[in-house]
């Protein structure tokens, strides 16, 4: 007993002599003021998802100093925030189409993941057999590390909240946490997928009344999908047990794979600006959680669990540019090559319809579409390029054109224009397309011919 | 007159029967069109694992194929239909073909024996590893009635919409049961046995098959333990220069540390990564030469000449192996400093970070750098 009191005496007067430095080192801290700088830049890319990384890595590899400006906490997008991690297609018919910056991401990902790539020179039934899953946050890392390696400047948590030109330069106000920072670019290019900044810059942007869903994607465990009595359990739900295995949901590398991922659609759901996004992001949550409330009462599948779930709806359509040219679904399909093409495509026009079904149409074999330069730039725009899923494309072609191999292929072939557009002092429409492909293929990009 | 007519007319028609048979072709079909794996038991070695697969061996006692096999039946419609076949693999496991006894022969649902082009297809389909098959149940083979409450192997239908494609007409069964067959327990049983018993030269075995799929398992099979073989060192420089780029990259993927060690072997992977443009290939190459335990000073000099020639990366990527290798002799340093005019800033910027981290006292160098950071 006296051994406790001791104790606890000692303990009140240590107590008493660290204290005080302790509220010695506490300080009231000025009240915060909003840090605003002014900035320049040769290219200013905004939006760090699949199109938008690897434009400001190529950005930075050709010596022009970039920023690049996301407005989330890390890179990749769709394929890592959207948790859409098995990015394709790069191989068509046996051969590599879309190789570069993006392909090296993708592989160095694999590699350091200790994956294996698929034997592309075996052309597979279903075209998504040759996406190639990736640890998205080995990407998410990876990404980063290239960016800073080539000198971009990254500025996450911020978003345009102004876009103006003048004296040929562009000037973008760009706020985020506690900073507000007027940046002036030579050359912009709009990566965010929507084509936001091409409209706040004054630019026809376009889309339909009904776009495709969103996903949001989700992981879940507590049941066996190969021990479920189907018969026992209402249609609607075969779909979501079938998505998820019991066993992982990661997706492996391979062939033989057939279980892509567990996802939720979020019908009209759309990114373009904060309030849209979080509309979509709010909706998707709603309506899993509706989903598994509902599953946990069919039999087999009391315990069913949710082990992850993406921060962010992933969004299949918002806007597109009004661009020098419109690549339209018969171009698609039909593999029309035009002399501007600057990269490949290859996926089926893919349309999710109103979470009924899928308007799919394949491309013939030996088919491979194109992305002239001309796609990438708004019309009477200057100094402006977007890559990405908005792209100037009809609805169809678009269905195609928005994947992620595509979309990288896009974002180093708009880089490449960008940055000899500051070198030549030209806007990209007056850049010869032959010095873009010849620089394109010098950083390993594959150009149709 | 009439036991002599009788006579005559068996033996006319044992000697017909008997020509039929003999004339008749023994069923067999193999990979490739080739009967190199035909059993000829006579001259061969062999160890039998249980009573029926067997390790065909060369007379030195190194392994050449396995085969088994199967006396068992196709079940369907309430009745069993026997089938006897022998089915090869390669040692790691790949299909070879299949032969039956003289005599013996597959048959279809209505009785009629396969034909030739029935059997090309058969060997076509036993081939393809990708089948769907593993996936489908045998009940799944043909279409349901929806009230049917008759056990799954009493019914016999139309072929279901799933599998008609890939199942020899009206032998959904028979193919399938094959297929399990050939991609079951033994071809596990092969590639594990296989797989514990990896030497160098069952490995070069394997690398050396005509099917690719005997190549690509023997290259995602290669331990990093290996040590050093001229011959196995040689396929491996063939595959990682050949126009198959999965090949290729698997090669270079699969080469064991010890043979970095080799500057020749070195020499040749350096010259595939400057020359390859597949990009999947390259970056394997590129790692395998970064973690080389020394990189000779033949290939340094080498590396010099190629320089101005080289890609924006391909550079970035020199100065990490030159780091990593610890390069930083003179000569290399002046080549470095004459490139940091290079048009490129974020090239040049990486060489003068480069430069600046070794602290050289070269009066070359130095002045390089004076004027990299004053134009």
């Amino acid at each position: 007993m006296k051994r406790r009191s001791m104790i606890k005496s000692m303990g009140s007067v240590s107590l008493g002599i660290v204290a005080p430095s302790l509220s010695r080192a506490e300080k009231w801290v000025e009240p915060y003021e909003t840090q605003k700088q002014n900035i320049s830049t040769d290219i200013l890319v905004v939006g760090g998802g699949t199109a938008g990384t690897i434009a400001a890595i190529q950005a930075g590899r050709t010596g022009a100093k970039t920023i690049l400006i996301e407005s989330g906490s890390q890179l990749g997008g769709c394929t890592t925030t959207g948790g859409v991690s098995f990015p394709g297609i790069f191989h068509a018919w046996g051969e590599q189409i879309i190789s570069g910056i993006g392909w090296e991401l993708v592989l160095d990902a694999v590699e350091l993941n200790g994956d294996q790539l698929p034997d592309f020179s075996k052309i597979p039934k279903s075209h998504w057999k040759h996406q190639v899953a990736v640890n998205p946050a080995i990407y998410v890392m990876l990404a980063e590390e290239k960016c800073l390696e080539a000198g971009v400047e990254i500025r996450y948590y911020e978003t345009p909240t102004m876009v103006t030109f003048e004296n040929g330069k562009w000037l973008v106000e760009s706020v985020g946490k506690g900073v507000k920072t007027l940046i002036s670019a030579k050359q912009l290019i709009d990566c965010t997928g929507n084509a936001l900044i091409a409209s706040m810059a004054g630019y026809k942007v376009l889309r339909e009344n009904e776009t495709q869903p969103g996903s949001l994607v989700y992981s879940m465990e507590g049941y066996d999908s190969n021990h479920l009595d189907f018969s026992k359990i209402p249609k609607q739900y075969h779909k979501a047990l079938h998505q998820n295995m019991l066993t992982s949901q990661i997706r492996k590398t391979g062939e033989n794979t057939f279980v892509p991922y567990g996802y939720v659609y979020v019908y009209g759901a759309d990114s373009t600006t904060s309030e849209t996004h979080t509309k979509a992001n709010q909706q998707g949550r709603q309506n899993l959680l509706k989903m598994i409330r509902e599953l946990r009462e069919l039999p087999g599948c009391e315990n069913i669990r949710i082990t992850s779930m993406k921060t962010e709806t992933a969004v299949r359509e918002t806007f597109r540019i009004d661009g020098l040219y419109k690549i339209t679904k018969e171009d698609y399909v039909s593999g029309r090559l035009q002399e501007d093409a600057l990269s490949y495509s290859f996926y089926p026009v893919d349309l999710h319809r109103n979470g009924q079904s899928i308007y799919q149409e394949f491309l013939k074999p030996n088919t491979v579409a194109s992305i002239p330069m001309r796609a990438l730039i708004p019309k009477n725009s200057e100094n402006f390029l977007v890559a990405g899923r908005c792209l100037s494309s009809d609805r169809l072609a678009n269905s195609a054109l928005r994947v992620q191999a595509s979309c990288m292929g896009m974002g180093q072939a708009a880089a490449v224009a960008a940055s000899l557009s500051v070198e030549q002092g030209l806007t990209p429409a007056k850049i010869d397309p032959n010095l873009v492909k010849k620089r394109l293929k010098e950083y390993g990009a594959i150009v149709p011919s | 007159m009439s036991s002599s007519v009788s006579k005559y007319v068996l033996t006319f028609c044992f000697l017909a029967l008997g020509s039929c048979y003999l004339l008749k072709p023994k069923v067999q079909y193999f990979i490739g069109d080739s009967d190199e794996w035909s059993l000829n038991l006579k001259n061969e070695n062999y160890t039998s694992f249980g009573d029926s697969l067997f390790l065909r061996q060369t007379s030195d006692g190194n392994p050449k194929s396995f085969y088994q096999h199967f006396s068992t039946g196709v079940c369907f419609d309430n009745q069993c239909r026997p089938l006897d076949i022998t089915l090869h693999w390669s040692i790691s496991g790949s299909y070879l073909g299949f032969e039956m006894p003289k005599g013996e022969f597959l048959s279809k649902t209505d009785h009629d024996p396969f034909n030739r082009k029935e059997y090309l297809q058969l060997n076509e389909i036993l081939s393809n590893a990708d089948l769907p098959f593993k996936d489908i149940q045998y009940h799944q083979l043909m279409n349901q009635p929806e009230n049917s409450t008759e056990s799954a192997d009493a019914i016999s239908g139309a072929t279901s919409e799933q599998i008609k494609d890939i199942v020899v007409k009206n032998a959904a069964y028979t193919t399938y049961k094959l297929w399990k067959l050939v991609y079951g327990e033994s071809q596990k049983f092969i590639k594990q046995y296989t797989e514990k018993h990896l030497n160098n030269i069952n490995l070069l075995t394997v690398l050396n098959s005509k099917d690719r799929n005997d190549i690509v398992w023997g290259l995602t099979h290669m331990k990093d333990t290996l040590s050093f073989f001229t011959p196995l060192k040689n396929r491996l420089i063939s595959l990682i220069q050949s126009n198959d780029s999965y090949l290729s990259y698997n090669a270079v993927h699969a080469i064991p540390k010890t043979y970095l060690s080799d500057s020749d072997f070195l020499e040749i992977l350096f010259l595939n990564y400057l020359n390859t443009s597949d990009a999947s290939t390259k970056k394997v190459l590129f790692s395998k030469l970064i973690t080389a335990p020394e990189f000779p000073q033949r290939l340094v000099e080498k590396s010099w000449h190629s320089i101005p020639s080289m890609a924006p990366q391909e550079i970035i990527n020199l100065l990490k192996l030159y780091e990593k290798q610890g390069i930083k002799d003179l000569e290399t340093l002046k080549v470095l400093a004459r490139t940091l005019a290079h048009k490129n800033h974020y090239i040049s910027k990486n060489i003068y970070d480069f430069l600046i981290k070794i602290q050289t006292d070269d009066e070359f160098v130095l002045e390089c750098l004076k004027a990299y950071k004053n134009p």
